[in-house]
């Protein structure tokens, strides 16, 4: 996707150049000759709007990410840059080419804010006042630019022009009397040079040597070359146009690159975390049953001690001398019957034993509900606690995956349990229900009669680590709300107006056609 | 029904499976098997006038096992109980054997250990009921007397001469005698040991008497 979006702006910087021409928006005339320069620093300029817009983009969504930001305008300005630069080589009179150069300025000036903004943001181990200088100083050179009589910060006055070749096209550069404030622009520069040194430097100590070297260590030579070249050009020493967007545009890949790593990196960490919250939903269903296992030997006794008595019941009728067969019929029907309730509950511990990547399928809400109880029936009996519930006539369809889901369910209702444990033995009551609430929403409900939530804990009840409990983790209801966001669902906890604590679950309902599973 | 019954063996168990499996366990073994889902609907049965036993559920909800133990205790019940739990609890059995359970057994549970335990139940209300039958008796007897012949009797189980009786009731010796006689005959027993021992069995004995000689 990404790569793709780059190949844009290699076909905009064919196709620009000619359209703009054709358009009259390109300053000067076509030129005879090649065209070589005006194809460069278009690709320049439409590779670097595309990276801002693309930044930007990114920016708007996620407003915290302010290197994003930053990047986009120094992709902004070094575009400006281009266009200053390519104005500048295709300028034909002394004056043109002298208002392309102010106008050069303020590009450069925002290229070296997003450039600051961006070491701020990314690297982070700059020096703030050094940063603040740079951004300082070089607001200052746009004063001697502007006002003063001068052609720009650079020049006095531009005396001609003359023709040179560049890049396979005659392009025009100017003969002039350097302004001697041009000193404190190229000062800029190389306090931009040291402070981006300084940050890498830093970096590298604090042991990210890899961004050290490519972002500090690609910033610093693009920068040096860019600065050279100006100073070369400026002075008089070189004749050749200005073409410090170049380097710039080696800056802007060097940074490109540095934030993709980052999102690809975001896109693994979150891949990692996902894994890490499949883990830690595992170890708290895994952990669960352990708290449940006492009852749930007893949820297997039962049917084990009926297969017993009906087993040994039917051997001894069986052993009369006038045996009733239909009896008999009827011990083996239910032993069979026993063994299948037996087997349900095996079914269900192991479902939720188990480790599997979550899967997306239509359940029923009320068959979720009632698996959960087979495994919290003997823990309610044990606690004297009666469980009650009602539920939807229609089976309410959901998607989601089943033992997550079931996992939600159990965990809510073992939170019940619990807070029923503070009232006198045999008056604890659990209500626990689904109805299709209005608007395409499926509503689970399960409520307590229990002390309720603390008002000053409802507010982060599902953040990690917060607990009601004097032997809690914190980590049961936290595991629930990223389960039922995950499954596109919303959770919340409120306090009955009667007393205890009331949790509603709710998941866009499916429609009831085609088959549930 | 091949073996005729034997006596009626009380089920109580929240889980309908176990009630009908161990119901036809106690049928095929030749006892009257009534079940019921909880202890308020065993509360709500009138008791039976046979030898009986429970087979009572630990864990339930609403009253529980050894909830229902103590409201029979309190109602002055002689019912055996043979508790069976799903899980091994020390504290609650030995509370429930405390309280006077006959036997606390785990599920499952074997046949033959089961049917023995409601044996011993069925023996034990079957005692039970006799000897609270005699003391039924003894206790209408003790009614006839007068409370002259009331106190004569206290005097005599504490091993009084009829002199020593007539001495602290202060009436004639003759009179004792006259009595002890009729004591001897409402009571209906031929020696001093026997009165002794019946006056023992509904708690009158030399240690409880008002002014103990």
């Amino acid at each position: 996707m990404r790569l793709r979006l780059l190949l844009l702006p290699i076909a905009f910087g064919v196709l620009l150049p000619r359209m703009a021409w054709a358009a009259g928006m390109l300053p000067g005339a076509p030129v005879a000759g090649g065209v070589g320069a005006t194809v460069l620093f278009s690709m320049i300029i439409s590779i670097c709007l595309t990276l801002a817009l693309i930044y930007g983009l990114v920016w708007l969504k996620q407003r915290d990410a302010r290197a994003n930001v930053m990047f986009s305008l120094l992709a902004i300005g070094t575009a400006g840059m281009a266009v200053g630069e390519l104005g500048m080589m295709r300028a034909v009179s002394t004056e043109a080419f002298g208002a392309v150069l102010r106008g050069y300025q303020v590009a450069v000036w925002v290229t070296i804010v997003g450039f600051v903004g961006f070491v701020r943001s990314y690297l982070k181990t700059d020096r703030v006042w050094l940063g603040g200088l740079v951004v300082g100083v070089r607001t200052l050179t746009l004063l001697p630019n502007f006002i003063g009589g001068a052609v720009s910060v650079n020049y006095r006055s531009i005396t001609s022009l003359t023709r040179t070749s560049f890049l396979g096209e005659v392009v025009s550069v100017p003969v002039g009397v350097p302004n001697p404030w041009m000193v404190l622009a190229q000062f800029s520069l190389i306090l931009l040079l040291a402070y981006i040194t300084d940050a890498a430097v830093t970096c590298w100590r604090l042991g990210d040597r890899r961004r050290a070297v490519t972002a500090g260590g690609g910033l610093m030579l693009f920068i040096f070359v860019g600065i050279m070249q100006s100073i070369l050009v400026f002075w008089g020493l070189v004749r050749m146009p200005l073409s410090a967007s170049v380097f710039f545009l080696g800056m802007v890949l060097v940074m490109g690159f540095e934030l993709s790593r980052d999102v690809l990196n975001a896109g693994a960490l979150s891949k990692e975390l996902k894994a890490q919250r499949r883990e830690l939903a595992h170890m708290s269903r895994v952990s669960a049953m352990g708290v449940l296992s006492a009852s749930i030997a007893h949820e297997l006794n039962q049917p084990l001690t009926a297969i017993l008595s009906n087993a040994q019941a039917g051997q001894r009728f069986l052993a009369a001398p006038d045996p009733d067969l239909a009896e008999v019929r009827e011990i083996l029907k239910d032993i069979a019957a026993e063994d299948v309730r037996a087997g349900n509950v095996i079914r269900g511990l192991r479902a939720m034993m188990k480790n599997e990547p979550p899967r997306r399928e239509r359940l029923d809400a009320n068959q979720i509900i009632e698996t959960v109880l087979l495994l919290l029936h003997a823990e309610s009996a044990l606690r004297n606690v009666v469980v009650q519930k009602r539920l939807a006539a229609v089976p309410p369809i959901i998607l989601g995956d089943q033992v997550q889901l079931q996992q939600v369910v159990l965990n809510l209702l073992m939170n019940a349990l619990e807070a029923t444990d503070a009232l006198p033995p045999g008056s604890g009551r659990i209500e626990v229900c689904t109805d299709a609430a209005d608007a395409g929403w499926v509503r689970i409900r399960v409520s307590d009669n229990g002390p309720g939530i603390p008002a000053e804990k409802l507010a982060g009840i599902f953040e990690p680590f917060v607990t009601t409990k004097r032997t809690g983790m914190g980590m049961g209801l936290s595991v629930c709300r990223s389960i039922v966001d995950a499954s596109g669902g919303r959770i919340r906890a409120d306090n009955n107006p009667g007393g205890g604590a009331l949790f509603t679950v709710v998941f866009p309902v499916q429609p009831s056609s085609g088959q549930a599973t | 029904m091949s073996v005729p019954a034997r006596g009626v063996v009380f089920i109580v168990d929240d889980d309908a499976s176990v009630r009908k499996g161990l119901g036809r366990l106690m049928r095929s073994a030749g006892y009257h098997a009534e079940t019921f889902e909880s202890a308020e609907a065993f509360l709500a049965h009138p008791p039976a006038d046979l030898p009986a036993c429970l087979i009572l559920d630990v864990m339930m909800p609403g009253l529980d096992g050894p909830a229902l133990q103590e409201r029979l205790e309190a109602a002055g019940s002689l019912l055996p109980i043979v508790f069976l739990s799903g899980h091994a609890d020390v504290p609650t059995s030995v509370r429930a054997m405390k309280h006077g359970a006959l036997d606390f057994l785990q599920k499952p549970v074997e046949d033959h250990i089961l049917l023995q335990a409601v044996e011993v139940a069925l023996e034990r209300s079957a005692r039970t009921r006799a000897e609270s039958g005699e003391i039924a008796e003894i206790r209408s007897r003790l009614e006839l007397l007068t409370p002259r012949e009331r106190e004569v009797l206290e005097q005599v189980i504490t091993g009084a001469l009829n002199k020593q009786i007539a001495a602290t009731l202060e009436i004639a010796e003759k009179t004792v005698k006259i009595h002890r006689a009729q004591v001897m005959r409402k009571m209906q027993v031929g020696s001093v040991a026997e009165l002794v021992r019946r006056a023992a069995r509904v708690g009158i004995g030399p240690d409880t008497l008002l002014f103990p000689k």
